[in-house]
């Protein structure tokens, strides 16, 4: 039985699509969970830049229950790809819980069924394993595709305006420590509910803005290190350059940052000869033409949210602060939406990373 | 006359504009001009004329034509004229035809059927005149960690280097002038397998040596005055063939740079008679690094031929630093002319089939890739750029810019431009501060050129677009030569 709503496209369909949109995302600074509306918020404000062909939503240190837990957010198109999926996952992994995303009936008429599985191990290596099984579950199962994989975290998203996919995915039910925000304007209607943002692999998430012009070349590198790309959207590739650069070339944060976002060689010199040798190995994941980005992720077990422009900074990016919220936005109207009392905004300058660590809730 | 001198071209004299001053007889170094006392004109020995048009730059009047010659063959599409002209030269020497420059023939060029995308709306272009636009390129093994000490390869501003050409094949002045330009561009020249003139030592942080299977000159203190060394297996317009300097032209100077006596030919053996397979090559690369302290990039050229990705894929095994791949198009000072025109693979799908292989073996980042033969423009260097190399090697084109007029001459060392001869009155004709000065301006302009590429494509340094193939699309190429270049056809 299928529901009608397309997750994925299939091999032959698979095109890229220029897109531009809006981005949100709010970190706690205080330990006090931020409610799922707060991000709605900053969203509706940004309205004209998004066309209510895609929203979604990553939520961070949301599952209270399961607080160790990886956990697998799968949309699939029917029922048959369920089954599929299930059987695979149980040769794998031991599941602990699953269940299906509860979701608000009549806010879309067609729309895949999500569920999610808490996993019930840890553990030395499995990190890339989870990883393995995601990469061979979106490559191989045609009606299922897996929306998060990290531990405690969760991904929202859909086909429509951003209020609508959280109506329907009751995201004001949820707290969480951090959240990630965004709303789609993609230059044609692909149909399909995992293209939508935020990309999200392990326990990493993306919400972009932008159009990279070096995609071509960044997809090919990361092609040849396993990653598999189904959606051939920015997000999708920005998702893995993080993943590979943090998890599986062990660089730091603002490393990482500084091969998306390098510095001119007039400034790099003959001095700095650490920043010419992260230049010249990840030359392909030097992220060329517009972006601005907010990244969720967690490292060790703490949570970081990270913002990053260009390096000729071609998209807008704004962070703000209060006593209890880190915010960064597309445009101020998103802070002051969620946050009037906000204390200090301000705009990161061209291609520098901003790296704020969640203060996560101590119950 | 004998049919094969019915001649090509015919040299027309107005002698209405004529002042008979002989400067042309004079500058024509293929003897095809004579003044004539008693008609008191200049008369023409066509068949010796081959289109150099030295004496045409030089007529201080104007006064000189040079024209096909309009005599028709009866006509015929497939015995054409070239393939008559070619059975008549054979029948009446015996021998081979030898040739110069790249093949003339008309092969379909792929870099003519690709096209560059651009920015609209949904991407700003970026506007090179605001924005730094970066061209700077790097040569050589970069798998190496970020931690590491190890020495990195070579960095260059721009992504074009000078092909190899030989002093021998080219006047010593050809190649000072290339040295002094790629000085000044922070780009490298390559001396080719006639050994390092003493006036080019100086030069040595801009040059690559060659070590080619002749080892004409070679000795340590050659391999450590350079920059990197290019173990040199194959080249486009001759693969599988050696190298003939004849013993008229190994003159005292060419001798000593050779190290083999004067007057005796100078033969590069068709291979390494210590190369008869891919594990002999990892040797000679580590004998080259052990030679010169793992100082320098070792790097191997060789002709694209069938198998370049599988080839390619041995090389960067063996601890080479970069391959040099020329194109069946690539120049030659002196090639048999069946060889050179009938040998090889375009260099387009030979980069793109060698990157593609070294990624697939995750391997691409342990060389670097240089692609030559047959680049014409900066719109032929983004092209190779985008299909995957990292940077370009030209030869002609610099020759051209120089002066050379394409006469295809070369072999016969009669070069009128004072470029590929070693006779000291021809050698005279090249100044090399102004054909240094004329080289460095071409690869200024492309280089300009090459930056507003970039800035409409939206790309803000040239790693942007090595090997991002999105940004090319085919026109009037087939499915399978589309799928081997990885390119989308127009539209998609
Ligand atoms: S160079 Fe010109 S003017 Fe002088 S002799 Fe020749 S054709 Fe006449
Ligand atoms: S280098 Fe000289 S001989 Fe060779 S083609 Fe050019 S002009 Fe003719």
């Amino acid at each position: 039985m299928s529901w009608g709503a397309r997750v994925k496209p299939r091999p032959e369909e698979r095109s890229r699509v220029p897109d531009a949109c809006a981005i949100a995302a709010v970190a706690s600074l205080s330990g006090n969970l931020v409610p799922g509306s707060g991000i709605v918020e900053m969203l509706k404000a940004m309205g004209p830049r998004y066309n209510g062909l895609g929203g979604g939503f990553a939520a961070y240190d949301v599952y209270p229950d399961f607080p160790d837990n990886f956990v697998l957010h799968v949309m699939f198109e029917d029922e048959g790809s369920r089954r599929e999926f299930e059987r695979r996952l149980g040769e794998k992994f031991r599941v602990a819980f699953s269940e299906e995303v509860p979701t608000r009936s009549g806010v879309f008429e067609e729309h895949p069924i999500t569920w999610r599985y808490f996993l019930g191990e840890g553990g030395e290596g499995f990190e890339e394993r989870v990883f393995r099984f995601v990469m061979a579950v979106d490559e191989g199962i045609d009606g299922a595709y897996v929306v998060s994989s990290g531990r405690n975290m969760a991904v929202f998203k859909g086909v429509g305006r951003p209020d609508k996919v959280a109506e329907f995915y009751k995201v004001e039910s949820y707290k969480a420590a951090m959240w990630l925000g965004h709303g789609r304007y993609p230059t044609n209607s692909p149909g399909w509910w995992g293209g939508a943002h935020p990309f999200n692999i392990l326990g990493l998430s993306v919400v972009h803005n932008g159009e990279i012009s070096s995609y071509g070349i960044s997809k090919r590198y990361l092609a040849s290190k396993g990653y598999k790309f189904i959606f051939l959207t920015d997000s999708e590739m920005l998702s893995y350059a993080f993943d590979y650069l943090l998890r599986v070339e062990k660089l730091s944060v603002d490393e990482a940052c500084k091969v998306l976002s390098p510095r001119f060689w007039k400034e790099i010199g003959n001095g700095n000869e650490f920043l010419k040798r992260l230049r010249i190995r990840y030359q392909e994941l030097h992220v060329n033409g517009p972006f601005s980005i907010a990244v969720g992720m967690r490292i060790n077990g703490d949570l970081y949210m990270l913002s990053l422009t260009d390096r000729l900074k071609l998209r807008p990016l704004v962070v703000g602060m209060s006593d209890d919220l880190f915010m960064a936005s597309s445009e101020e109207c998103g802070i002051r939406a969620i946050e009037p009392n906000v204390k200090k905004i301000w705009r990161p300058r061209a291609g520098e990373p901003v790296l704020v660590k969640v203060k996560r809730s101590e119950n | 006359m004998k049919i094969e001198k019915i001649p090509e071209f015919k040299v027309l004299i107005d002698e209405s504009k004529c002042i008979r001053c002989k400067i042309c007889v004079n500058e024509c170094s293929f003897g095809a001009l004579r003044y004539d006392k008693k008609k008191n004109k200049i008369v023409s020995k066509d068949w010796l004329c081959v289109a150099c048009l030295r004496c045409v730059a030089k007529c201080p009047t104007g006064a000189i034509t040079i024209t096909r010659n309009p005599i028709s063959l009866s006509p015929h599409d497939y015995w054409t004229e070239r393939v008559r002209r070619d059975i008549w030269i054979r029948a009446e020497t015996g021998s081979p035809r030898l040739v110069s420059m790249g093949t003339n023939l008309n092969y379909p060029s792929i870099f003519d059927h690709l096209l560059l995308d651009a920015c609209q709306v949904t991407n700003p272009p970026i506007d090179p005149l605001r924005e730094p636009i970066e061209l700077e390129t790097y040569l050589g093994d970069r798998s190496i960690s970020v931690h590491s000490e190890d020495p990195l390869g070579l960095m260059i501003e721009v992504p074009i280097i000078f092909g190899a050409m030989s002093y021998g094949s080219i006047s010593l002045e050809a190649q000072k002038a290339l040295a002094k330009a790629a000085k000044e561009l922070g780009t490298l020249m390559n001396v080719g397998e006639g050994g390092l003139h003493p006036d080019l030592y100086p030069y040595g942080d801009n040059i690559i040596v060659q070590v080619a299977s002749g080892r004409f000159g070679v000795h340590r203190d050659y391999l450590n005055a350079a920059a990197a060394v290019e173990i040199k297996i194959g080249q486009g317009a001759k693969p599988g063939i050696g190298g003939h300097l004849p013993g008229e032209k190994v003159t005292a100077e060419i001798s000593a740079m050779r190290m083999i006596p004067e007057g005796t030919d100078a033969l590069s053996p068709a291979p390494h008679h210590d190369i008869y397979s891919i594990e002999d090559l990892s040797q000679l690369v580590y004998a080259i690094k052990e030679a010169t302290d793992y100082s320098k990039p070792v790097f191997v050229k060789i002709a694209a031929v069938h198998n370049v990705a599988y080839i390619a894929s041995g090389i960067a095994r063996s601890g080479a630093d970069g391959i040099v791949i020329d194109g069946f198009r690539g120049g030659t000072g002196a090639a048999p002319q069946v060889i050179r025109d009938n040998l090889g693979i375009p260099i387009e799908i030979a980069i793109a089939v060698v990157d593609d292989k070294l990624r697939e073996e995750g391997l691409r980042e342990r060389v670097a890739l240089i692609a030559s033969g047959g680049i014409r423009n900066s719109g032929d260097v983004a092209k190779a750029i985008a299909l995957g190399a990292d940077a370009v090697a030209i030869s002609t084109a610099a020759l051209v810019a120089m002066g050379c007029t394409l006469c295809q001459h070369c072999y016969t060392g009669k070069c009128p431009w004072g470029i590929a001869t070693q006779d000291p009155k021809l050698r005279a004709r090249l100044n090399v501060d102004e054909a240094a000065r004329r080289v460095v301006n071409l690869v200024k302009a492309w280089s300009t050129e090459l930056k507003e590429i970039l800035g409409a494509l939206g790309l803000s340094s040239i790693e942007g677009l090595r090997g991002n193939r999105e940004k090319l699309r085919g026109i009037g190429l087939d499915e399978l030569t589309l799928k081997m270049l990885g390119v989308k056809p127009a539209g998609r």
